[in-house]
């Protein structure tokens, strides 16, 4: 059973896929802000890539210390076979919904 | 400095790793953004993983005092004398008990481990059930056709091993409660008593007391969840 997944999850999964291997906290952030035009607070991203986790649908391991971070390592995500085919799923309901919409008004 | 203190800080809520990679990620940005970006980023991060734990604490802190005073006064008024006779003799006090420490269940679970997650869904049923039979305690047509509806609901659940283990830690909880509020205020009292203190020193020993006390059932909590909810759902998955 795909377990079900709230919008910003679905976001931040998309942004994961895209972003692999090189997906952390800033890198995620920055695919969320460039692809949606808002910014993206490090603390609902961090609660929902830990709930995600929990649902299992991305794994983490971590990298090496850098300067730039303090000597702190990063923590990368990587998206599980659950959350590949729960995006799939989500994309052919997508695109079944809008194969019949017409969104250019003057058309319609 | 402050990045070292928010990591210890972070780190009381989601374990010293994760912490440092969140930080670290702040720390990360702040370098491009600022100073001012890394204290509102603090904070939000700060806000983002502790509510739902506050939130809950200050939920089972009001309401535990509160269920107290309740189981108290409900067994009183079932060996009160000028209590109704048909209520005294009736499940429906010992049900209102049930009933009240499901829907605080029911509450704190939301709160803490979230709406959609499987112990609220559960405790709100049946606390749903519980109020509407207390409610309607007198109407035996009512409480037959509900309770018919609630065995349905366990049974359904019961075919699950979802629902099993959604039932089993609601019932533990349930029973833990029924217990730990008054035997824990009670023991508060009797440790109070018992060091003779004076007024307001024992106002403040006893509100520490309670204090301890309610952080002692949150924890008992979350750890009864993620034993019984948390990780044998990760090892069914």
């Amino acid at each position: 059973m795909i377990e079900a997944l709230g919008m910003f999850e679905h976001m931040v999964l998309c942004a994961i896929v895209r972003m692999e291997p090189e997906a952390y906290g800033t890198s995620i952030a920055a695919a969320l802000e460039h692809a949606t035009g808002r910014a993206v607070s490090a603390g609902a991203l961090y609660t929902t890539l830990e709930r995600l986790e929990k649902k299992k649908m991305v794994t983490s391991r971590l990298g090496a210390p850098t300067a730039v971070r303090g000597g702190r390592a990063k923590r990368f995500y990587h998206a599980t076979a659950a959350a590949r085919e729960a995006l799939r799923a989500t994309q052919k309901s997508l695109n079944l919904l809008l194969e019949s919409v017409c969104l250019e008004e003057p058309s319609c | 400095m402050l990045n070292r203190s928010m990591e210890l800080v972070f780190a009381l809520f989601v374990g010293r790793l994760r912490a440092e990679a969140l930080v670290g990620d702040i720390e990360e940005e702040a370098a491009k953004r600022g100073s001012r970006w890394r204290g509102y980023a603090y904070l939000g991060s700060l806000v983002s993983i502790s509510w739902r734990f506050v939130a809950g604490y200050l939920l089972a802190s009001v309401l535990g005092g509160y269920v107290c005073s309740a189981l108290s006064s409900c067994f009183w008024a079932s060996l009160n004398e000028h209590t109704a006779t048909a209520f005294q003799q009736s499940w429906a006090s010992t049900l209102s008990v049930v009933a009240g420490l499901l829907a605080l269940t029911t509450l704190y679970s939301a709160i803490h481990f979230g709406p959609r997650d499987l112990l609220t869904k559960t405790a709100a049923a049946f606390a749903v059930f519980g109020a509407v039979l207390v409610s309607l305690w007198w109407r035996s047509n009512f409480i037959a056709l509900l309770t018919a509806m609630a065995v349905l609901l366990t049974v359904q659940l019961l075919r699950s091993s979802t629902g099993r283990k959604a039932l089993g830690v609601l019932m533990l909880m349930v029973g833990f409660q029924f217990v730990f509020w008054p035997l824990g205020l009670a023991l508060v009292a009797g440790v109070a008593k018992q060091l003779r203190m004076i007024s307001p020193s024992m106002f403040l020993f006893l509100a520490l007391m309670y204090m301890l006390l309610v952080g002692v059932f949150c924890g008992c909590s979350a750890w009864l969840h993620r034993w019984m909810l948390e990780v044998r759902l990760r090892t069914d998955a």
